[in-house]
């Protein structure tokens, strides 16, 4: 029966020391392959540029994640979020961006993906 | 923010015929038009995106595809009042998720400083060794609906399919702290799954205080609608916190720790916060004064038998569908309006699967004359709290519940 939680509780799986505990621990145990899943390959690269900050964000951002990051931000997008995120990619999650790269990616974050679009 | 008022949502309507009408199909949207490789066009600027197939799952809407963040195309809600596992949404946030795990080696730590005796857990030992339970329960991204927020959010740039119901059978968290003798020191527990982050910093890490985690509902399960987690679902277990929003439900959970402080993680803190005020919302382009952690869902209905800008007969009965969720009070009334929210009146509602659950919600109207119906819907839950009629905005993008609008076309 469901409770007022929405809880239903289930029997047991097994009373320890049974025939029927041993096999149904033996079954539970002998699903022994492990699950593998193959990803497919992005579905997005950065858009090239000539603004030299396209080749620091293809060193320094995709190698960690994929460029639908940036090509799916909404129009408005301005430059104060892309300088907020490549300087979180380094302080936080450790992208080895050089200090003096930061402002270059975000020109070409900016100018390529928010709002400073042509 | 104003509702649609609630006493005309409990007088039931239906029209005539509804019975014998069958539930508008949708056209355009059908499987078809869903296929691998198609393109898909989100209902706001900027929203071009493809639909792909990944493990275990149906072509899905690519947010993003390293790491894999996956939408469930909406007119899947119609198939039925649970989500099918191979449509079920997909959220990771460190692109180093795990692509091969064995359920016979997978381990639980359970340690932390305010856990008297920590301990491993296997899988079979999970399955064994506890009393099961099961409970249907809906997921929600924090971040569902974001694209839709105006203005503009950044972030991910989701429409409404990052939510899904599903059939969940667990342990309760709370029979596992048991074991490991949580002392009075304890404040929060910590949870950590096989994901990592490629460079080693933010490592996706979450807490809940104790009072939350001991609720009973609160599952580390192993099976998703009778059947295995996928792996992108967070096989082989994952967190199950019902009635709060998807960021709680750590995947491939690997790590519980009772702890004496409050953790403060990056995806705690400053990630998944909303402004501390009754309605979590801020006037739109401001910063809010103050902020806590994300919590437990608000009240939402949609309907999914029409999409926007169907096409209907004038003076045949339309029989239409949908679903509606809270964070676990119930569903007590649907209300629906055909005339933009000008008048309301009460859907029947369908079968109750529990009070975590989608519940699945009918009614009938005959469009009578040519031109466009804007057809609204509002829930309520058994406390009383219903959908604000016009949306309320934050700078993450979270918790969107406004009373949602369809219009179709009577030709």
């Amino acid at each position: 029966m469901m409770n007022a939680r929405g809880l239903k509780r289930l029997p047991r799986h097994l009373a320890l020391g049974s025939v029927a505990a041993t096999l149904a621990l033996a079954s539970i145990v002998a699903l022994a392959t492990p699950k593998i899943i193959i990803l497919p390959p992005d579905g997005a690269q950065l858009r090239p540029s000539t603004l030299p900050g396209y080749a620091k964000a293809q060193t320094n951002c995709v190698g960690c994640h994929s460029a639908e990051y940036m090509l799916f931000q909404p129009p408005n997008a301005g430059r104060p979020y892309w300088d907020t995120m490549t300087k979180r990619m380094k302080a936080v999650f450790l992208a080895p961006i050089d200090d003096a790269d930061i402002a270059v990616i975000v020109d070409y974050l900016a100018a390529t993906y928010g709002n400073q679009k042509p | 923010m104003t509702l649609p008022p609630q006493s005309s949502a409990r007088r039931r309507f239906v029209a005539a015929g509804l019975g014998a009408a069958a539930v508008t199909g949708l056209g355009a949207m059908g499987r078809s038009a869903l296929a691998q490789g198609a393109d898909f066009e989100q209902p706001f600027a900027n929203g071009g995106r493809k639909l792909v197939a990944f493990p275990e799952k149906r072509p899905m809407i690519v947010l993003t595809s390293r790491p894999p963040q996956l939408e469930t195309p909406f007119s899947v809600f119609n198939e039925g009042i649970l989500t099918p596992n191979d449509a079920f949404f997909v959220r990771y946030h460190n692109a180093g998720i795990p692509t091969s795990v064995d359920a016979d080696t997978h381990v639980i730590n359970v340690a932390g400083n305010a856990a008297g005796k920590p301990f491993k857990l296997s899988v079979a030992e999970l399955k064994t060794q506890f009393r099961p339970v099961e409970i249907v329960a809906v997921n929600q991204c924090s971040g569902n609906s974001r694209g839709l927020f105006n203005p503009r959010v950044t972030g991910g740039q989701l429409a409404n399919g990052a939510m899904g119901n599903a059939r969940w059978v667990g342990v309760p968290l709370k029979d596992i702290l048991a074991r490991a003798e949580v002392r009075n020191s304890a404040r929060q527990v910590t949870f950590d799954g096989l994901d990592t982050a490629i460079r080693g910093g933010g490592d996706f890490v979450k807490a809940l205080d104790l009072a939350q985690a001991m609720e009973p509902t609160v599952l580390v399960a192993y099976q998703m609608n009778g059947a295995d987690l996928p792996m992108l679902n967070g096989y082989p277990v994952r967190l199950i916190v019902p009635g709060y929003y998807g960021t709680y439900w750590v995947k491939h959970l690997s790590q519980i720790e009772v702890i004496d402080n409050v953790f403060d993680g990056f995806w705690m803190r400053p990630a998944y916060r909303i402004p501390d005020n009754d309605c979590a919302c801020v006037v739109p382009g401001t910063t809010p004064a103050a902020t806590r952690p994300i919590g437990r869902l608000t009240v939402r209905s949609f309907i999914t038998s029409l999409a926007d800008g169907q096409r209907v007969r004038a003076g045949q009965s339309v029989a239409v569908r949908g679903i509606a969720f809270d964070s676990g009070q119930g569903i007590r009334d649907v209300g629906v309006s055909i005339d933009g929210g000008q008048n309301w009146r009460g859907a029947f509602l369908g079968e109750d699967l529990g009070r975590f659950s989608f519940r699945e919600f009918t009614f009938g109207f005959v469009p009578e004359r040519a031109g466009v119906v804007d057809i609204r819907t509002c829930a309520w839950n058994r406390a009383g709290v219903g959908q604000p009629t016009t949306a309320v905005w934050q700078p993450a993008g979270y918790m969107r519940n406004v009373v949602e609008s369809i219009n179709v076309t009577v030709v």
